[in-house]
């Protein structure tokens, strides 16, 4: 299961590189007080911080996006407790009864259940990556084209069932991403929907794409408050009451156990990520109590819940992430860029010939989860001040940054007008209830649907069905994706059909 | 059928008596191009008129960070820049089957300052013939390939097929049934198609899948998704636990795995002589009227590249890294991708069907 020639490697390297633990502080720093500001997502720091991983060596630059990924994970918490609004969509959960903790003055209590959650969470997910990686390396060989195009289009509906209010409209979203992903040369050797202009005969640029889509949709949306934080008492933060609130989170291991695996099973699902893990992870714990009632009404449970869930999607993502070369989120579809850049492209190849790399992401982690735990205890009380920041200023700010951003990433300004363009379909979606992440996934991973898609036309001679019979991980894999995508209308239809029968009984 | 048999017969000779050349022909290749480039040594004075450089020079790569193209490239910067006293920067450009970073190098200013390396067959042959790129083989001035690769046919480690002649064999025996992996576009891509014509076998014999990079394409016979493969030879020594290799499609046998021998060794009892191109030429390209507006830059860019390529601290270095520094002058390296834009040019009918 573990390849100790490559921990040691691993350890050897981690050993020599010291800039690596050092981009751990900055890292989980950045990535805790991005996070605790709404409308900053973890994607969107990893975005801006993208073009500066090209001066850092391949693990460098993966453990600074992980430390940052790390600490968002427990930053979106912040707000989510103080506030009721969550930093992220990953933290929807820990509002339910965080929230209501706060509003019993039990605010310092929340953030230390929140805080010991997510590193418990954090480690043990990254424990099992460690075990499972060499069993996942070996296994993703099998998949051919048909099923990593099956699995991709298995995450892109999971992402569209699973998130928002209308199924249709994250459908779209998803499908209007893969559409924008076809602007270029196809697979095929066809030149598509370039309209003659030159930059886009490569497509349109993923990266400042993104950065338009999440940033403008997010901080548009956030305009439209004059404010971040409503109540300045709110900032009270007593630092031996969040210690209390650390330990107690000791006292619930089988809810954290259930949030861990949730999120490291889950998360590890391309296009699922932290936000569906924390609510799976928060409705399991509910489901099983024995006071289902009291969850909503300042639980701690619930609150260690969503952290646990959230936290080790993390390790998941970023499992499918090195194994697969797929982003389990939009988070890891940044860091998968931030691979690109290194020209590395994760999966199996890069696993098979970069285990101690790997590992050595995985070691770094066991600290970072340690790290995060003593400045999160000493951070959470300089991070209620950013909240102070009033939204006139941080928009503009956050804004020049991505703007920058964009523009070293393509070198001209193609970039910047791609983010600005992108901003306004952002907004817009966001606006009308069309899910962005859904696009997102679909934009980064349109490009790789269709090569998959023509690459099975082609193994299968075609498209013959005994082509597909024999390759059992597809078939279980088409099963999924009908489920994920049918289950909910036919639950639906069935639930209606009872209840027409028992009023006609009736 | 005939025709096409005595052509290939005579072109494939003459690959093959080009390439037959042993690896450490470097040293004395230097000495005589020494000898014959000593007369434009004379003209070293005018560099002194002429300060140029005297800002930063770029190499323009057509590919991603990383791959063949940009590793020789950024091979080059260092000693470039040693010997002109000023930075050389690698920017790459890649996309479009190498027409983004071709055209963005084409819209530089032609003064001398932007050079390009880019891979002039097959991808340029792509470029010109299929997306109409604008831009023709005598707007450059292509002063070397330095970096030819070879292409290796490979089968999945726990493969029954155990020589390229069992392969034919079970080609022929389940027509429509085996698949054979390239990266389209590649020199495999038309290998391919050259290869089963010659064996007088129809392009639906084998399901082509076409790959957009060779590591995907590499995972994927590594996985026994595939039955065969297809793939520039150089860089799939990494993985040969995965896969391994039954024939080399060039005109000699690799260096690195001497056991393995040609397509045409194997196929020579039936008389037939498959024709190819090389897997990927890596060029060092400059614009092609540096030479009338600029004589004095273009000589002094070309005589430091040769030597550079002379010099055994970077031989050692780029061997290291698994890139070549051959010298073939521009004379050579125009005739090399002619002749293969010539096999190109003969099998249209039959590539384009692919």
């Amino acid at each position: 299961m573990i390849d100790w020639q490559a921990l040691q490697s691993a350890v050897h390297i981690l050993a020599e590189s010291y800039t690596a633990w050092l981009l751990i502080f900055p890292g989980i720093a950045l990535g805790m007080i991005g996070g605790a500001i709404p409308g900053v997502s973890s994607a969107l720091i990893l975005a801006i911080v993208l073009p500066a991983t090209l001066w850092m060596s391949l693990l460098s630059a993966l453990i600074f996006m992980t430390a940052i990924y790390t600490g968002a994970a427990f930053g979106v918490a912040i707000p989510a407790i103080l506030m009721g609004v969550p930093g992220s969509p990953a933290a929807v959960a820990t509002s339910f009864d965080g929230y209501p903790m706060t509003q019993r003055g039990e605010h310092n209590l929340a953030l230390g259940l929140a805080l010991a959650a997510s590193t418990i969470g954090h480690m043990g997910a990254y424990l099992i990556l460690f075990l499972g990686i060499g069993v996942i390396s070996h296994a993703v060989l099998r998949l051919g084209p048909v099923e990593m195009l099956l699995l991709m289009l298995w995450g892109l509906t999971l992402i569209a069932v699973l998130r928002g209010r209308y199924m249709s409209r994250s459908l779209l979203s998803g499908l209007i991403g893969v559409l924008i992903a076809t602007i270029g040369l196809s697979p095929r050797d066809v030149m598509r929907g370039t309209f003659d202009v030159p930059e886009l005969l490569d497509g349109v640029p993923v990266v400042s794409a993104m950065i338009g889509l999440f940033a403008a949709s997010e901080l548009f949306n956030l305009a439209g408050n004059s404010y971040l934080v409503q109540r300045s008492d709110l900032r009270n933060v007593n630092v031996r009451e969040i210690a209390r609130g650390m330990v107690d989170a000791l006292r619930y291991p089988v809810v954290i156990l259930r949030g861990l695996i949730i999120g490291a099973t889950i998360g590890g699902l391309p296009g699922v990520g932290a936000a569906v893990c924390n609510l799976v992870s928060y409705a399991e714990t509910r489901r099983g109590d024995k006071h289902p009632e009291t969850f909503g009404k300042g639980n701690p449970k619930g609150v260690i819940a969503a952290e646990a869930g959230n936290a080790s999607s993390e390790a998941g993502s970023m499992a499918t992430l090195l194994a697969l070369g797929i982003p389990g989120g939009a988070s890891s579809a940044v860091m998968l860029a931030a691979l690109s850049l290194h020209d590395v492209t994760g999966g199996p190849q890069f696993l098979d010939s970069s285990k101690d790399i790997v590992y050595a992401i995985i070691l770094n982690n066991f600290v970072q989860g340690a790290v995060m735990l003593v400045l999160g205890l000493g951070l959470i009380g300089l991070m209620a001040n950013v909240i102070r920041i009033p939204v006139r200023v941080l928009i503009p700010v956050i804004l020049v940054l991505a703007t920058f951003g964009s523009y070293s990433f393509s070198g001209n300004i193609v970039g910047p007008i791609t983010m600005v363009v992108f901003g306004f379909i952002g907004w817009f979606m966001q606006r009308h209830d069309y899910s962005v992440p859904a696009c997102v996934v679909g934009l980064i991973l349109g490009g790789k649907v269709e090569a998959n898609l023509l690459q099975t036309y082609q193994i299968s001679g075609g498209g013959q069905i005994s082509y597909f019979l024999g390759r059992p991980i597809a078939l279980v894999l088409l099963a999924l994706l009908l489920f994920s995508l049918f289950s909910r209308p036919i639950m639906q239809w069935w639930r209606r059909q009872r209840t027409t029968n028992v009023l006609t009984k009736a | 059928m005939s025709r096409i048999t005595r052509h290939s017969k005579i072109s494939a000779e003459k690959v093959r008596s080009r390439s037959q050349r042993p690896m450490t022909r470097r040293s004395f290749l230097w000495l005589s191009v020494a000898a014959a480039s000593s007369s434009r040594l004379s003209s070293m004075p005018a560099f002194a008129a002429d300060p140029w450089p005297t800002e930063p020079i770029s190499i323009i790569v057509s590919t991603t960070a990383g791959g063949g193209f940009d590793l020789m490239a950024r091979s080059l910067t260092q000693p470039l820049s040693s010997k002109f006293g000023i930075p050389v920067n690698v920017i790459d450009k890649p996309g479009g089957a190498m027409v983004i970073g071709t055209k963005y190098f084409l819209g530089q200013p032609h003064d001398g300052n932007t050079l390009l390396v880019s891979g002039p067959s097959p991808y340029w042959y792509v470029d010109i013939n299929k997306f109409h790129a604008g831009y023709k083989l005598e707007d450059f001035d292509i002063f070397n390939i330095q970096w030819t690769d070879k292409t290796g046919i490979f089968v999945p480690s726990g493969s029954s097929v155990k020589s390229f002649r069992e392969l034919v064999d079970a080609i022929k025996a389940r027509p429509g049934q085996m698949s054979c992996g390239v990266v389209r576009d590649s020199g495999e891509y038309f290998n391919f198609g050259i290869m089963l014509d010659s064996l007088k076998l129809p392009l639906s014999t084998v399901r082509l899948v076409t790959y957009e990079s060779s590591a995907p394409l590499r995972t994927a016979v590594a996985g026994n998704q595939l039955d065969f493969a297809m793939v520039s030879l150089e860089g799939s020594v990494t993985m040969l636990s995965l896969m391994r290799p039954i024939a080399v499609l060039y005109g000699s046998r690799a260096s690195l795995i001497p056991d393995v021998p040609t397509v045409n060794e194997v196929l020579k009892p039936d008389g037939i002589t498959v024709d190819f191109v090389p897997s990927s030429m890596r060029a060092l390209i400059v614009h092609a009227d540096l030479r009338e507006k600029y004589p004095e830059r273009r000589a002094k860019l070309f005589d430091t590249y040769k030597k550079v390529l002379a010099d055994p601290e970077y031989i050692a270095k780029a061997n290291k890294q698994g890139i070549s520094a051959d010298w073939l002058g521009p004379e050579e390296s125009l005739a090399q991708i002619k002749a293969a834009y010539a096999i190109l040019d003969r099998y249209k009918e039959l590539l384009n069907k692919l």
